[in-house]
């Protein structure tokens, strides 16, 4: 046995005896690290499970995610093609009312991200304004803000087995499925190994780094060889436990009373759509 | 400024009153600690034991300014470890440069192509370079008898060698605090007693150490004082 263990290997002089204070060279690696930092944690979120709160949301996990799925495809496709703003008023409504129904922090946790969406949508359309269209920003706010409210809502409140089964139903190939579903786990498994190594890096970025890219795209690399091993280890988990190509996935009932109160709503706003476009028209 | 002197008697590590939880992305969340209050004095050497999931790992995620408590202070040196000192760069090096913390896991702490590079990583930071820079590395390697895996790459060492590496990584920068989450999982024996023989050592040198284990035979070959936690996130009486 070798090194300090064997109890031959003194301590070095720089180790064994105490140092003047560090004072640590000044660096601008700051905004690199929170920036890399905050973008492997926003992975992360994938592995947070979906669970309906509020009393809307609770009906609502009571109709098959294969409606659900159809009927947020819908919305987002009328509010986009919607040219009557009473409709996307009457839709900007309607998403109000689910979320206000909702607990606080799922509020906030949908219309955060929603708003700077819905405001980066509408700075990029401000030159419109300018073009002879001056109320395109606001259109583009506001229709961005209902379809990712509509999307970040389904995406909250239901499970995301759940949505890969009402995939299945929409005979969607079970291959296809199953790449949707390791995609979704390894992405939240990569956000973790990413977020721990910009925090390793962070710990060990204690002066001025004369080469800002060795330590990023170490990162990077190891980020990007740990994702492949977990895929190779997940391959040989799923060999073992007899995985023979078919993906199954539990399919729900499609028509159930809650079912079908959700396809009238969906008609009724559909029907709204159509009638408000013809008065456009 | 602040964190390069002792402050008055206090012990070099306080946990006063600390409560933290953490929260998913809805702001749901799950208590870590509650109401822990320890401390470490300078060249002690302190074991924070405990079953799986009582908070022993958060305790040094503070203590390294990578999290925040909720409630209490956690102290070095005499400076409360707030997200808005730890925003002030200078302050974050030096206490990364005073407390090193080695992960649990070193497959999320090594990011260099080579042992080398990664040992080397901490000293050139500080502004190290040449034969001084030279010096230290091989000290390091020399020190956890690894002078062999210099020029490997981390990523395809043995466990074992790995949690060495990630020791050596940051004993490189001569820490007055090495904070250890499990620094001895999945060793072999005579793995562990090298880690064990080099803490004794670097304790004796007048350093401290704060190590989470659940080895018993660890805590009492270190001659840790131990500071048991359990299933409530809280330190027991």
């Amino acid at each position: 046995m070798r090194g300090v263990a064997s109890g031959a290997a003194p301590l070095p002089a720089w180790l064994a005896e105490p140092e003047p204070a560090y004072e640590p060279p000044r660096d601008r690696d700051g905004f690199l690290r929170r920036n890399a930092l905050s973008l492997a944690s926003m992975l992360t979120v994938f592995r947070t499970p979906a669970c309906p709160e509020g009393p809307i949301d609770r009906m609502l996990a009571r109709v098959s995610p294969v409606l659900r799925l159809m009927g947020t495809i819908v919305c987002v496709g009328c509010v986009s093609a919607a040219r009557n703003m009473a409709f996307v008023w009457v839709a900007l409504a309607a998403t109000l009312v689910v979320l206000a129904s909702r607990p606080a922090r799922r509020i906030l946790s949908v219309a955060r991200p929603a708003l700077v969406v819905a405001l980066l949508a509408a700075l990029v359309n401000v030159p419109a304004v300018f073009l002879g269209s001056p109320s395109a920003p606001v259109r583009v706010l506001m229709k961005s803000f209902v379809t990712v409210t509509i999307v970040l809502g389904l995406s909250n409140t239901v499970q995301t087995e759940r949505l890969f089964g009402a995939l299945a139903s929409l005979h969607v190939p079970s291959h296809v499925v199953l790449v949707c579903d390791l995609a979704i786990r390894d992405l939240a498994l990569v956000g973790q190994v990413a977020t721990s190594l910009n925090e390793a890096l962070a710990c060990r970025s204690i002066g001025h780094a004369a080469d800002k890219s060795l330590g990023t795209a170490g990162v990077l690399g190891m980020t990007f060889v740990k994702a492949s091993e977990l895929a190779r280890r997940q391959s040989d988990a799923m060999a073992c436990r007899g995985f023979d190509g078919t993906f199954s996935v539990e399919r729900e009932r499609v028509i159930t009373p809650a079912g079908i109160a959700y396809l009238v709503a969906l008609a009724c706003a559909v029907i709204c759509f159509v009638y408000l476009e013809g008065a456009v028209a | 400024m602040s964190l390069g002197t002792k402050a008055g008697d206090e012990a070099l590590v306080v946990f006063d009153h600390v409560g933290f939880a953490y929260a998913d992305r809805d702001g749901a969340t799950s208590v870590a600690l509650d109401d822990v209050s320890f401390s470490v004095a300078a060249g002690e050497c302190v074991a924070l034991v405990g079953p799986n999931g009582c908070g022993k790992s958060t305790a040094l995620r503070l203590l390294a300014g990578l999290d925040e408590p909720d409630a209490g202070e956690v102290r070095f040196d005499g400076e409360a470890i707030t997200a808005a000192r730890m925003a002030d760069q200078a302050f974050a090096k030096r206490l990364h440069k005073r407390v090193g913390l080695v992960f649990q896991d070193p497959d999320t702490q090594l990011f260099c192509p080579t042992v080398r590079d990664e040992v080397a990583f901490g000293p050139r930071q500080m502004g190290m370079g040449g034969d001084e820079l030279e010096g230290r590395v091989a000290d390091t390697l020399a020190l956890f008898g690894i002078e062999g895996l210099a020029h490997r790459a981390p990523y395809h060492l043995s466990g074992g060698e790995k949690r060495k590496v990630a020791m050596a990584c940051v004993v490189s920068c001569a820490p007055e605090v090495l904070v250890c989450d499990e620094p001895t999982n999945a060793l072999d024996e005579d793995s562990v007693a090298e880690v064990t023989g080099f803490l004794k050592a670097f304790v004796a040198a007048g350093r401290t150490v704060l190590l989470t284990t659940h080895q018993a035979d660890v805590v009492s070959a270190l001659g840790a004082r131990e500071v048991r936690m359990d299933k409530s996130h809280r330190v027991v009486r």
